[in-house]
């Protein structure tokens, strides 16, 4: 196979000058304008003219290999902590992080609330030796053992902590996520697009990777050989899914993602609602799960 | 490379990432890093005080941080925001790293930030990466030499990592790369594999992108 012939670039644009040919006008102007430089480069097509040190240092005329480091960077810097600034302030990341932070408080308050009880059946249990009770609902004021008491108010303030985190994922995801919230509730919607990471990869996915997403271990169990196909994974927690009779589950998440993985495309590339699309695909999975 | 009572480190004075410290230099665990653990093997090219490195997948840093002691300086091309966060720090600390928040997949995006570099190492968690590491060796000075780090199961999770990899192989030689050896991380690292080899040797025009 003949070796791609490059393109002779005679001349190119960079952050610290003009190169054209042997001649080099170098570019006197702040980090900002540079940092515009760099990022016009993403719409150079064919070759990518990358220059050695020494012609980089000749063109911007530095005095030397240690000035031009710092000056890139510091550029470069300048580039990094802004492009991440802008990413960490998007609605987008807040929802992402927000819905990581709820997942794990579900699981602490789970862990906090089974050890609480845990214990406080061996305090009832000790209080009445005979027989077991069959409730353990004591008011947070009788209990007096200090760890229960304590246990108990910190998982009042878990849950409170968790109502406020889901009402904002609920609030944001109705803005970043208008069409699949809609489809499949605010918290599932913002649940798969952070499964997926991020809405532009979400709106990418193929609706049968959306109708498994969260379901990763049974998937790979499924692959490597002799498990099941799962049938849904963060979809299953959506009303329509959870709530069909087991038969129907893996049909209705099916025709779901189906529709979210429209919806994902028009909140990507539109991002506003789209009643028309709404009625439409409830038409189509009312349908589906009104067959048989 | 440097070693103290056997222990790979590296020339930084001070810890960077919480690190221990042996005869007064940084350990480079091969445990954490799996280019120290390719020193461990004996497989990868050494870095020297005149090199430029262009490393793509860089992550938070760490590994980074201990080329940066050996290296000229460092152009460390992350994607993620997250991990970008913490190679900012690494970077405010040692006055050799150039950090790029960019695609390595893309590197028109970042091209214009780069100088030549003297070597490629390539550690990116995303499919196609022998395309990504031919996307990037206009980079590079014709023959300088290139380590990408394959992680097997990033491609395709369901087809076996020898082929995986064979496959990678074969890619970057169609496209006139050299590669020398093939290593596997055992038993530092599971199903990664090392790809050492050498850059074109005449100007190169990554794949698609002819006129």
């Amino acid at each position: 196979m003949p070796q791609p012939v490059q393109i002779v670039c005679m001349g190119y644009e960079t952050w610290f000058g003009s190169v054209d040919g042997a001649h080099c006008t170098p570019f006197t102007g702040t980090v900002i304008e540079q940092a515009v430089r760099v990022r016009e480069g993403a719409g150079v097509r064919g070759a990518l003219p990358v220059p050695t040190w020494e012609e980089i240092v000749a063109c911007a005329q530095y005095r030397d290999r240690a000035i031009y480091t710092s000056e890139v960077r510091q550029l470069a810097l300048f580039m990094a902590r802004e492009g991440v600034m802008q990413h960490l302030r998007s609605p987008e990341t807040l929802l992402a992080t927000r819905v990581r932070f709820l997942t794990d408080l579900d699981r602490i308050i789970a862990l906090v609330e089974s050890r609480t009880d845990e214990m406080q059946v061996l305090e009832q249990a000790s209080v009445h030796p005979d027989p077991l009770p069959d409730s353990v609902d004591i008011p947070v004021s009788r209990c007096t053992d200090p760890v229960v008491a304590a246990g108990l108010e910190e998982i009042e303030r878990l849950k409170k902590l968790r109502r406020i985190c889901a009402d904002e994922i609920s609030r944001l995801a109705g803005k970043v996520l208008p069409n699949c919230s809609m489809l499949c509730g605010n918290l599932v919607a913002a649940r798969l697009m952070t499964a997926a990471g991020g809405l532009s990869n979400l709106s990418r996915l193929p609706s049968a990777t959306i109708q498994v997403l969260g379901a990763g271990p049974a998937l790979f169990a499924h692959i490597r050989g002799g498990a099941p196909p799962p049938k849904h994974g963060i979809i299953y927690e959506h009303k329509r899914v959870h709530a069909a009779p087991k038969k129907a589950r893996g049909r209705i998440s099916r025709a779901l993602a189906a529709r979210v993985a429209i919806a994902a495309r028009i909140d990507y590339y539109r991002g506003v609602e789209d009643p028309g699309f709404l009625s439409r695909s409830d038409e189509i999975i009312r349908q589906r799960t009104a067959r048989r | 490379m440097i070693r103290v009572n056997g222990v790979l480190v590296s020339p930084g004075r001070k810890p960077v990432y919480g690190e221990r410290m042996a005869g007064g230099y940084r350990v480079w665990d091969p445990y954490r890093s799996k280019l120290a653990a390719l020193y461990e093997i004996g497989g990868a090219p050494d870095i020297s005080r005149e090199m430029v490195v262009l490393y793509l997948g860089a992550a938070h840093g760490t590994t980074v941080s201990h080329v940066a002691d050996y290296a000229c300086c460092v152009y460390a091309v992350e994607f993620a925001p997250g991990p970008m966060v913490n190679l900012i720090k690494t970077a405010e600390m040692m006055e050799n790293i150039i950090p790029v928040l960019g695609d390595a997949a893309n590197p028109a995006s970042y091209f214009r930030l780069l100088e030549r570099a003297d070597i490629l190492y390539q550690d990116v968690a995303q499919p196609g990466q022998a395309a990504i590491a031919l996307a990037n060796m206009a980079f590079l000075k014709p023959g300088a030499p290139f380590v990408i780090m394959l992680k097997t199961r990033c491609v395709r999770v369901e087809s076996d990592p020898a082929m995986v990899c064979s496959e990678s192989v074969q890619t970057l030689g169609r496209n006139g790369c050299t590669v020398e050896r093939v290593m596997w991380l055992e038993p530092w690292h599971r199903d990664h594999a090392a790809i050492v080899g050498k850059a074109p040797l005449h100007p190169f025009t990554p794949p698609g992108e002819e006129p």
